[in-house]
């Protein structure tokens, strides 16, 4: 697009109604080239700021008109590159959308507009006896609008679920500027559901406006439970007793020894034990009847699976700062290296000893140390892989490893995403889980929404005909050896 | 149109009825394919013939959804479809033919002290029929819904094609959740052939508790109070002429449901109170009767109670669900259009099932639609472009 018309684009911007601010300077737009996946990155004409429904649907009409793409944002810590502008266009900011609209203790639900902070939620409704369950590790910076984009997790998704059970009514802005609300803040929408086709569409198919969500009563007794393995192995194993007894923890989250060391020198030291291959970090909550005997039961299982350390946390501080670490894992591992790779597949639960193995015998043999946290109880894997993207020989490299990663997960029974989404980082391996005809439907529902791809293009779902080449299943094969 | 279908299937597995009818539409064969693979070579006749199909599992749902908007059709029927393809108890999930009874799962799943999502529906229906249904119960809260126990299902396709949407794992953002898209949406999108679903740890303990009222008003406001020191996992107000009786279903943990139990002022009742409940609502009304089903927020269910009875009577209350926000009824059918206009005044949800092979519908069984109706419109087309697929039955006459 030449320069002028930017310009001209950004000043229609300036004049709508209830948009705050439009940026169009170099340096102000370097911020929004990228989401939280540094090593996906695009250049957008401008970032425009709107506060109202009314705004951002004058914002999608001005960009129809003008024949530019546009990507809608939240707070821009998403892990897959679905806020990255790659086709250019304009970033739609919802960051100051951030007003909570209604809370209804009686029903249980909150009305917010997209930018409301994920932890700002709970914060608001926390003297109700109430909070919003999804906890993405970035909840004090990630905001309810891309939550609802990327169908977030979090720790606590192992007992409350991923962001789509929690949100009943959405207000949506087409890509053709109309207004639609999809589900019922009550919950009893009928027709297709829209609204649990929209959640984790990534920005593809329309930009959330206001959303109402599910609260939940804060738990009556909360139990944390810390256990040490000497080997990863022992771990994954005892993760997969707890669920094999049919014990639901709240979380049942797994640091590896890499993790550790680099959260206990870092200002999230949460006394995790340092001669550990691994810790299994295990919430319950609900009655205290219930949380006593359930404790106990871990307790019995982690001790019978060869754990070297089980420890249940005395108070809340104690339960607080265990936490502190695994919350912080991420920033800690910015002592590693410059740059940081979060990687996120799903395999079965019973598969994790073997899966986390391979995972770190082919990161080994190219020459990376990987440090993994695991949502374990979901078997939910984020292997971390630290990195400097100065180095073009390291870049070629992750990705090598990332690569395998998810094939070996593939190949486990598993899907590319438990909670990060598919962005622009997976878009191209969506083709080595689903056939050419799994993909079609997917295409069809982001046809009927937005059938000039002016939303997002370019993320989550490949081109057609993608499959053909890189789909295992197209070449013949069913298993693939690393 | 016949020797289409008998070339897929066989002839011993295709039935030409002198006079069956299915939702107002004359019933031309009645076909029963033996694998996925046969049922999507059956759509892609009917919809290269422009034959309009409807799928059925036990059959025990065609009380849901409008009549159909074509004179004749295709019942296809899934019953041999019926493999329970795994059923992990460690990892927690079973991947199940659609044609497979819920009673059938639930033995399997008792006998590795699991339990699933379709528990609180009758046996005698299927996985498929329900998951195309998702029909209400009593059990139905929020955060209990039967598509949040769905991992991944197969879905026939109008094209004829076999496709794959979720998967095996208990948490999957890869690519649009398809799966809440397919589940409820009665046929009208595809058919679905295979699911796979959650299954849970049976609960340690249920227990049923009562406590009678001289009037429902006075059982929600007992019930509002009450519930705040012991919420259950269900609850519900059964309506007669004597008032109401309160009806609380708690499940988990012995010790905890005694707890929270001994908090309500109610009586230990036996299961079979909850259990009559559940048969009721999974039951076709009789002919000339409909059942319907007002709902809005907990909090309004006084207020939905109210505005039923003024327009049918408060004779004609059935059941209350102050959890779900719900109001049942059982209605002559000439009532509906006033129950379905009280409904939109509410702004509430409006749903009628009524007797098979009832005549013309009185008014859409969804009742007013939604805001996103001509969206919906738009995915139907794309799935189903020559409206093959159950046509007229959904939502809005989609």
């Amino acid at each position: 697009m030449a320069p002028s018309a930017v310009a001209e684009l950004a000043q229609r911007l300036r004049a709508l109604p209830d948009v705050a601010e439009v940026l169009t300077r170099p340096a102000e737009l370097f911020s929004y080239e990228s989401d939280g996946l540094t090593l996906e990155r695009g250049s957008p004409l401008c970032v425009a700021f709107p506060t109202t429904t009314e705004s951002v649907a004058a914002i999608v009409r001005a960009c129809n008109a003008a024949g530019v793409p546009y990507v809608p944002r939240g707070a821009g810590t998403g892990l897959s590159g679905g806020a990255t502008p790659v086709n250019g266009g304009v970033v739609i900011e919802c960051a100051r959308m951030n007003r909570v609209l209604e809370i209804d203790a009686t029903n249980r639900t909150a009305t917010v507009q997209p930018g409301v902070i994920n932890e700002h939620l709970t914060q608001a409704v926390r003297a109700l006896g109430l909070f919003y369950a999804p906890d993405p590790s970035s909840q004090s910076a990630c905001t309810i609008g891309g939550n609802v984009a990327e169908n977030s997790g979090g720790p606590h998704t192992l007992k409350y679920g991923t962001t789509s059970p929690h949100v009943l009514e959405l207000e949506v802005v087409l890509p053709d500027a109309s207004v639609v609300r999809l589900g019922r803040r009550d919950g009893h929408s009928h027709g297709y559901d829209l609204r649990g086709v929209f959640v984790g569409s990534e920005g593809t198919l329309g930009i959330v406006c206001a959303a109402t969500v599910r609260l939940v009563p804060v738990p009556e007794s909360v139990s944390t439970v810390l256990a040490g393995f000497a080997s990863l192995r022992d771990a994954c194993s005892a993760v997969s007793a707890i669920i094999a007894r049919g014990i639901v923890p709240a979380a049942l989250e797994l640091i590896d020894d890499r993790t550790i060391d680099a959260v206990e020198a870092s200002v999230y030291a949460a006394g995790y034990p340092r001669d550990a291959r691994a810790v299994l970090l295990i919430e319950l909550d609900g009655m205290a009847v219930a949380v006593e005997r359930e404790r106990d039961r871990i307790v019995e299982i982690c001790t019978a699976g060869n754990a070297t350390l089980v420890r249940v946390a005395r108070d809340e501080a104690e339960r607080l700062a265990l936490w502190r670490g695994r919350k912080g894992a991420f920033g800690a591992m910015g002592r590693l290296a410059p740059d940081l790779y979060v990687h996120d597949a799903v395999v079965p639960r019973t598969k994790l000893p073997d899966v986390v193995d391979a995972i770190n015998r082919a990161a080994e043999a190219r020459g990376i140390r990987i440090a993994n946290i695991l949502h374990a109880g979901d078997g939910n894997l984020h292997p971390n892989i630290t990195f400097d993207r100065r180095d073009p020989e390291q870049l070629r490299t992750i990705r090598e490893v990332g690569e395998a990663i998810l094939r070996i997960c593939i190949d486990a029974g598993g899907v590319l995403s438990g909670e990060h989404g598919i962005g622009l980082e997976k878009r191209d391996y969506m083709c080595l889980l689903f056939s050419e005809a799994d993909l079609e439907p997917m295409r069809w529902v982001h046809d009927a929404f937005d059938p000039d791809d002016r939303c997002n293009p370019g993320k989550q779902i490949p081109a057609p005909r993608a499959c053909a080449e890189s789909n295992p299943r197209h070449r013949g094969y069913a298993h693939v050896d690393f | 149109m016949g020797d289409a279908f008998e070339a897929i299937v066989g002839v011993a597995h295709v039935e030409r009825p002198d006079s069956l009818w299915l939702a107002g539409a004359r019933v031309l064969g009645v076909v029963r394919p033996a694998n996925a693979r046969e049922l999507a070579a059956c759509l892609r006749a009917a919809s290269s013939a422009g034959t309009a199909i409807v799928a059925c599992g036990a059959g025990t749902r065609q009380h849901f959804g409008n009549p159909l908007d074509a004179r004749e059709c295709v019942r296809l029927e899934l019953g041999r479809i019926d493999t329970t393809v795994e059923l992990d108890p460690d990892e927690g999930i079973a991947t199940l033919d659609a044609g497979v009874h819920i009673g059938e799962l639930a033995v399997r799943a008792a006998a590795c002290a699991k339990t699933s999502g379709f528990s609180s529906l009758p046996p005698g229906g299927t996985i498929g029929g329900a998951l195309a249904a998702d029909p209400f119960t009593p059990d139905w809260t929020l955060d209990r819904r039967l598509p949040n126990e769905v991992l991944g299902v197969d879905m026939a396709l109008a094209n004829g094609e076999l496709t794959t949407a979720g998967g095996r794992v208990v948490k999957n953002v890869t690519g649009f959740d398809l799966v809440r898209l397919y589940c409820g949406s009665l046929g009208t999108l595809g058919v679905i052939t295979r699911a796979t679903v959650r299954l849970r740890a049976a609960p340690e303990c249920e227990r049923v508790v009562s406590a009678r009222f001289p009037s429902v008003e006075l059982g929600v406001q007992a019930f509002a109070r009450a519930s705040l020191a012991g919420e259950p996992a269900a609850a519900a107000l059964r309506i007669d002429g004597a008032g109401a009786e309160l009806l609380c279903r708690f499940v988990g943990d012995e010790k905890a449901v005694s707890v929270q139990a001994a908090r309500l002022p109610c009586d230990e009742v036996s299961f079979e109170a909850w259990a009559r409940l559940r048969t009721e609502l999974g039951t076709a009304p009789t002919p000339g009767r409909a059942r319907v089903r007002v709902s809005a927020r907990p909090s309004d269910v006084a207020r939905l109670c109210r505005a039923v009875a003024d327009v049918v009577g408060a004779e004609a209350l059935h059941s209350v669900f102050p959890l779900a926000g719900s109001v049942v009824a059982e209605v002559e059918d000439a009532a509906l259009p006033r129950v379905a206009a009280e409904a939109e005044r509410l702004d509430a949800v409006f749903l009628a099932e009524r007797a098979p092979g009832a005549g013309p519908a009185p008014c859409d069984a969804f009742g007013a639609p939604p805001s996103s109706l001509a969206l919906m419109r738009s995915v139907k087309t794309r799935f189903d472009p020559r409206r093959v697929l159950a046509p007229g039955r959904f939502v809005g006459g989609i």
